[in-house]
């Protein structure tokens, strides 16, 4: 997965637009049943819903 | 063109009814931010799509955001095929009962039914994916 | 194990791998040059393809123009995917 922070390159980005970073596959989960329960193959991806909102700051 | 596998693309077996879980989950069917909004949301947006991948991209999406409505409908379905007449009216489900019986009907858990408000379609690439960062991301 | 949990453990495994190929699709959808994304895919399409092949000849048809082994046309017949059979 590309390795960056976000305040490192945030400030070259144009103002007023969204985006979504783009998926670098490392691996995929190769037990097929975690994968399938989890909803996703890609560790990246694997978001469980927590019920309250998570760190704005990801490193 | 569509063609259709007989099996949910996760199982469902509910074995206990639930009809306040059903009245909250029936968003997730047919409300705003449900699966049947999603669907018709990329399933929409695909043809003013300018590039393939992404069309084709918003094609996949829509065709799984399907197989999640199939579930959901699905657990409602088992959450309330078995209720008693006692509990519909004790849950407060008795406001949909008396409209739909125990059919499952494309609405928000407050009763709005479901339409085509509870997603956009602008033509504008840029603006849909907007538009589905805001579905989806709501989810995330 | 029995009869039925025998069919719904290979019916419950067709999901699972179905699954991994949706999940790659829409990776390789924006990404259709990465060579071990398309190697994963394919692998499992044959996966899913023998499981397929070996469900339906002895349980029954999972898409209308599956096996119907029997002569018998039982896709209309074979339980609805939200009656929860295979939890």
């Amino acid at each position: 997965m590309q390795d960056f922070h976000f305040d490192e390159k945030f400030d070259q980005f144009p103002l007023a637009m969204a985006y979504v970073p783009w998926q670098h596959i490392t691996k995929v989960y190769e037990n097929l049943e975690k994968a399938y329960r989890t909803g996703t193959i890609f560790p990246e991806l694997d978001k469980p819903f927590t019920g309250k909102r998570c760190c704005p700051n990801v490193r | 063109m569509f063609s259709y596998e007989k099996r949910l693309e996760f199982p469902v077996k509910i074995c206990q009814s639930d009809a306040r879980t059903a009245q909250a989950i029936i968003s997730q069917f047919g409300g705003p931010d449900g699966e049947l909004s999603a669907s018709m949301r990329y399933l929409s947006q695909r043809f003013s799509t300018p590039y393939r991948e992404v069309a084709n991209l918003l094609t996949d999406i829509g065709t799984e955001e399907l197989a999640h409505l199939e579930m959901i409908g699905a657990i409602v379905y088992q959450l309330t095929k078995d209720l008693s007449m006692e509990e519909i009216e004790a849950s407060g489900f008795d406001k949909y009962y008396v409209d739909h019986t125990l059919g499952i009907w494309p609405q928000a858990a407050g009763g709005i039914p479901f339409n085509a408000c509870e997603f956009q379609c602008k033509g504008d690439v840029l603006t849909d994916l907007y538009e589905d960062m805001a579905a989806d991301g709501t989810t995330a | 194990m029995s009869d039925n949990s025998k069919k719904c453990e290979a019916f419950n495994t067709i999901g699972m791998v179905d699954f991994l190929l949706t999940d790659m699709q829409l990776y390789l959808d924006t990404h259709p040059h990465d060579k071990n994304a398309i190697d994963y895919y394919e692998y499992y399409v044959g996966v899913k393809k023998n499981l397929v092949k070996e469900y339906e000849d002895k349980y029954g048809p999972i898409t209308a123009q599956g096996s119907h082994g029997d002569r018998v046309f039982t896709w209309a017949e074979e339980p609805n995917a939200w009656e929860g059979v295979c939890g």
